[in-house]
């Protein structure tokens, strides 16, 4: 298990080296922008330009301007997001000043989320699934289809028209000035959003939930369980559940790990100050220290929760073992 | 003024204050004060210059001016409390007007600027909070900022939904939009809707859009050529895809009426009925008279026959209305024999084409200006003044006034283009009524004797404001609500 973790923090950190060096390549050395021509106004001078340029270290060799963003990424004090590199042109703020600063939003925003959708999600997926071709049944494939086929930002619009312009029952968008990020919580100005992210995520889950449960309970171990004479609920939730959530899980850490690195479009209908929101502006602002400081982070959280799915198998599947 | 002038700093704007004497040297570091700025006594400061400059006035109303109060800590330090801060002083910055952001008073500027914290009322990308600055006193006899209203809570949302944005100042949950205009929708809502009538505004934006005709570059190295593609297009179909007149009035010139002292009202010299260009009968026919004149329509029937007339590059910007007006745009020219070859990018792509003057790009149709500071100097001095044409990030699209080296030096083969240079030199000189009777003159030589554009609508801004709104003012200078100016209605507080 010990050598299998370090093989794989070994690959964490080879996937993270070529995400950065790809999101150099894509959004500093290839920009569909020019940062230059942002930072330095109208009528500039040949000076300003080169100072500018010096400014942003443009001027110095590609592999020498790649280390300094790839050093920001080791976790070592004053290598980390420094702010000699990792600083927004556009703000003139440190970018890891934003994202720490944005991170709370985001993290509340996907814990909620996902904890409704799996709330939604999964029992919605074993009622259908073991009472397949009821009701029930149909009634949940259809919400399913429904949240399946709701575009977020539509569905947000439509909840927050309702919810808040007219019935005026839930918060508005936006975070009370002053407030921290677990005031806004309590508040209910996550609700929204959470269930905007949710009701989508949850249709998934459902239909992923009963595909994978019906499939299980066809096994021959489940044949042979209810064979010994275990009780039909512990047939379900001991030995059906718990392989058919496998895949779930993957999901789920994929899912999870993809929200951390920003909603975009929910955080920009219920005008969240997130990470996603900070991506999109520092993307079309060509503000490339931004968009490499966020874009590295996302990936992190993508390969941890990669790995941390990877282990967590161990112990949902009892087939799973690591050398 | 030091600071603005510190390259390190890198101010975008700095070239306005290069008239001051011994700023350039300053900034140079040959120098190490601005030797044309003396502080006569507390009140007065006396500014040499090199050259005249009638706007001073509003130079000296821009940010990169205001002042910077000495360090009480550190009393020498050259910057006074924005030393240290080249890259940031925003978040440190100590007020001289009637508001300040909340928590100025606890900077601390007697600890190193590294280890300062800056004020909590300024959250870069999320929040302005603007307090009252108590270190103001209101002059009795200036009315100029009543300043009306305790605190001004700005929630800063880049890339949010401006839509919900609208819908929460029709329900009075916030009081105004800091943007450019408002959704299509939200303004037929507050134009339509009796109830909400009296919180919407247009108000002149001081910007316009226009097409750049490259004057270095056949066809349009010809007048005549020039002048027929204003016959030619049709403004009134291309406003019809921006949104219909809300979006602006139709330009019969180039600088916006207001800078000119309405003095133009009327003047359009390549009018055509409705303003539909060649789309009209009596438009078309007013291009083909002018084209005939054009050494490239050889048979002079008004059509252009020159090989230099086909596949003429257009660049535009991506984005559906941006592409229609694109197309309309080459319908009528084909009218008249110009044959564009139509290529969108998106924004980035399409400026950093059209800024090298070495890349000679033809004809373009998404350009636009805006003022810098209320006055018709802003427009001239960065698209239309030869000496002003730059190696990298050139505004002046269509080359005007540059001289024979320049076009050389770009690799052009056309010698020579006109230009007004002499009568920018003479307007910026003036001041007054002398200033802006000049500035409508030099319009006139550019519509008729230059031609490098075509010009297509001044921009409106369309405002809209809550209910609590009482006193709504617009404020000329940033094209914004006059926060200083409004009051919130006594019983919405």
């Amino acid at each position: 298990m010990i050598r299998y973790m370090i093989r794989r923090t070994l690959f964490l950190i080879v996937v993270l080296v070529v995400v950065s060096l790809f999101t150099f390549l894509v959004f500093v050395k290839l920009p569909a922008g020019d940062p230059i021509a942002r930072a330095v106004g109208r009528h500039p001078s040949p000076e300003l330009v080169a100072q500018v340029r010096e400014n942003f270290g443009l001027d110095r060799p590609l592999w020498v301007q790649y280390w300094k963003f790839a050093s920001g990424m080791i976790p070592w004090p004053g290598l980390f997001l420094n702010e000699k590199v990792y600083f927004s042109y556009r703000n003139q703020t440190s970018v890891k000043e934003q994202i720490l600063g944005r991170l709370p939003v985001t993290i509340a925003l996907t814990i909620g989320a996902s904890l409704l959708w799996l709330a939604i999600g999964i029992p919605i997926g074993i009622i259908s699934a073991i009472r397949r071709g009821s009701l029930l049944d149909r009634a949940a494939m259809i919400f399913a289809l429904i949240g399946v086929s709701a575009p977020i930002f539509w569905l947000g619009l439509v909840l927050l028209y309702v919810f808040h312009f007219w019935l005026g029952w839930l918060p508005t968008a936006g975070l009370p000035k002053g407030q921290s990020v677990v005031e806004s919580v309590l508040e209910g100005y996550f609700v929204l959003p959470w269930f905007s992210l949710a009701i989508t995520s949850a249709a998934f889950y459902s239909r992923m939930t009963r595909g994978n449960l019906i499939e299980t309970m066809g096994e021959d171990y489940i044949r042979t369980a209810r064979a010994k004479g275990i009780s039909e609920r512990r047939v379900i939730f001991r030995h059906g559940l718990r392989a058919a959530l496998t895949p779930v899980v993957t999901m789920f850490g994929m899912d999870v790990a993809f929200l951390l690195g920003g909603a975009v479009i929910t955080e920009s209908v219920f005008q969240l100050p997130g990470l996603g929101q900070y991506a999109i502006v520092s993307l079309y602002a060509a503000d490339f220290p931004a968009v490499m400081g966020v874009t590295l982070v996302g990936a992190f959280f993508i390969v941890v929760a990669n790995f941390v799915v990877d282990i967590l198998y161990a112990f949902l599947d009892p087939r799973v073992r690591y050398t | 003024m030091m600071r603005t002038a510190k390259p390190e700093v890198a101010a975008g704007y700095s070239f306005y204050y290069s008239v001051i004497e011994g700023f350039d040297d300053f900034a140079a570091g040959k120098a190490d004060t601005i030797s044309g700025m003396t502080a006569v006594d507390d009140y007065t400061l006396e500014i040499k210059l090199t050259e005249p400059a009638g706007d001073l006035g509003y130079r000296f109303a821009m940010p990169a001016t205001a002042p910077i109060p000495p360090n009480p800590a550190d009393p020498e330090a050259p910057l006074g409390v924005a030393e240290g801060h080249d890259d940031d002083y925003g978040r440190f910055l100590v007020a001289s007007g009637p508001y300040m952001f909340e928590g100025s008073e606890k900077l601390d500027f007697s600890v190193p600027a590294k280890q300062q914290e800056p004020v909590e009322g300024y959250q870069p990308d999320k929040l302005i909070s603007l307090v009252r600055n108590p270190s103001w006193v209101a002059d009795d006899q200036d009315d100029l900022r009543p300043a009306y209203v305790d605190a001004i809570t700005v929630e800063i949302c880049p890339g949010c939904d401006q839509e919900v944005a609208e819908e929460k100042v029709a329900n009075d949950e916030i009081d105004h939009i800091f943007t450019n205009g408002v959704s299509a929708q939200t303004a037929r809502k507050f134009s339509q809707d009796p109830e909400l009538q009296d919180q919407y505004f247009v108000e002149p934006g001081s910007g316009n859009y226009y097409i750049s005709m490259n004057l270095a570059v056949p066809p349009f190295d010809d007048i005549h050529v020039r002048k027929a593609v204003n016959y030619a297009i049709n403004k009134e179909g291309w406003r019809r895809l921006s949104g219909g007149e809300a979006s602006g009035e139709i330009a019969g010139y180039y600088t916006p009426p207001g800078l000119l002292g309405n003095l133009l009202e009327g003047y359009d010299p390549y009018e055509t009925p409705n303003h539909e260009g060649a789309d009209s009968p009596e438009g078309l026919q007013l291009a083909k008279d002018e084209m005939a004149q054009s050494k490239y329509d050889t048979n002079q029937d008004g059509i252009c026959d020159a090989p230099e007339c086909k596949g003429v590059l257009s660049i535009g910007v991506v984005g559906r209305v941006a592409e229609a007006q694109h197309q309309l745009i080459a319908q009528n020219l084909a009218a008249i024999g110009i044959e564009l070859d139509v290529k969108n990018f998106d924004n980035s792509t399409a400026y950093g084409k059209i800024f090298d003057p070495k890349n000679h790009i033809p004809f373009s149709v998404f350009a636009g200006w805006l003022q810098d500071y209320p006055d018709a100097y802003t427009f001239y001095f960065f698209p239309m003044y030869g000496p002003s044409i730059l190696d990298q990030y050139n505004t002046n699209y269509s080359m005007v006034g540059a001289d024979p080296e320049q076009l050389k030096k770009y690799g052009y083969d056309v010698t020579e283009v006109p230009g007004l240079d002499d009568k920018i030199e003479e307007c910026a000189a003036l001041t007054g009524d002398e200033r802006v009777q000049c500035w409508a003159e030099a319009e006139k030589i550019l519509m008729e004797d230059v031609v490098p554009i075509v010009p297509l609508i001044w921009s409106n801004v369309e405002q809209i404001v809550s209910s609590r709104i009482v006193n709504y003012t617009y404020c000329l200078f940033d094209n914004q609500m006059a926060y200083e100016q409004v009051a919130i209605r006594p019983e919405a507080q």
